[in-house]
């Protein structure tokens, strides 16, 4: 039986067709190559995680920024805390310790506003 | 107030900031793990940087941080009835001290009392480009 070449490219074209039919759905983000879709558009931070056995964080959960935004017009998260106090040591060192009295947020409502400034040194 | 360090030089990557490099003029502070070496920390940010305003240490469970978001650094203002009257974003990017500033003397202006109509200033458009600078339209 004669095969002509016209067969062989025909029956090559139709194994082609099957084959991307037939090939597991990949989303075109996930193929080797892509681009990293932006964070709020990867399904697992899209969908709720389960949480794990071992009570780690899941992968979403680890990599998204705390976003927290709070409301004008809510109330502010009270708390309590002691103020840093620098001082000079009998040799001249400087010393930081924590006061003993501690600074409570809502001590202040009714009498001033405040301003928080989290930060740290780096 | 100071909380937990947002590029100490040995933070895990993928789990906080970049690392911290000291060669790099970055400050070489490891992060705390206990409130005594918080304190060494603090002490040296309040040093370093001369910092005269009243410094809060949050706790080691970063009670206030987690309330408010904090990390890596932001701005939050609280009016006299104990409402928040300004939270800004999460720094670096949202960390602006100018429209703080604003939006403080606002507030002041306003007998320290928040209300809906007191809206945080937009921010200033971006400055025209000089003459004769690369961006600004060349003269055909």
């Amino acid at each position: 039986m004669k095969v002509s070449w016209t067969q062989v490219a025909g029956w090559a074209a139709v194994l082609a067709v099957a084959a991307v039919l037939l090939a597991p759905a990949v989303p075109a983000a996930e193929r080797p190559g892509a681009l990293p879709r932006p964070e709020a558009t990867r399904p697992e931070a899209a969908r709720p995680q389960a949480p794990r056995p071992d009570g780690a964080q899941p992968d979403a959960a680890r990599r998204m920024p705390r976003m927290k935004m709070l409301q004008p017009g809510q109330a502010a998260p009270d708390f309590e805390l002691p103020r840093l106090v620098v001082q000079k040591d009998k040799a001249g060192n400087t010393v930081g310790n924590l006061s003993r009295e501690k600074v409570r947020l809502s001590s202040f409502a009714g009498k001033k506003p405040v301003c928080l400034i989290f930060t740290s040194y780096t | 107030m100071y909380i937990r360090e947002a590029h100490p030089t040995d933070a895990r990557p993928g789990m906080e900031g970049r690392p911290g490099n000291p060669a790099r003029g970055d400050p070489d502070v490891k992060q705390p793990k206990t409130l005594d070496e918080r304190v060494i920390a603090a002490t040296a940010c309040m040093q370093a940087l001369k910092l005269s305003i009243p410094i809060l240490v949050d706790d080691m469970e970063g009670t206030a941080e987690k309330a408010y978001g904090g990390w890596p650094d932001r701005i939050a203002l609280i009016d006299v009835d104990g409402k928040i009257a300004y939270h800004s974003g999460p720094g670096p990017g949202g960390f602006r001290p100018a429209m703080a500033e604003q939006m403080l003397k606002a507030l002041l202006a306003a007998g320290g009392k928040w209300s809906p109509g007191l809206a945080p200033p937009q921010p200033p458009p971006p400055a025209a480009p000089a003459a004769g600078s690369r961006e600004a339209p060349q003269p055909r």
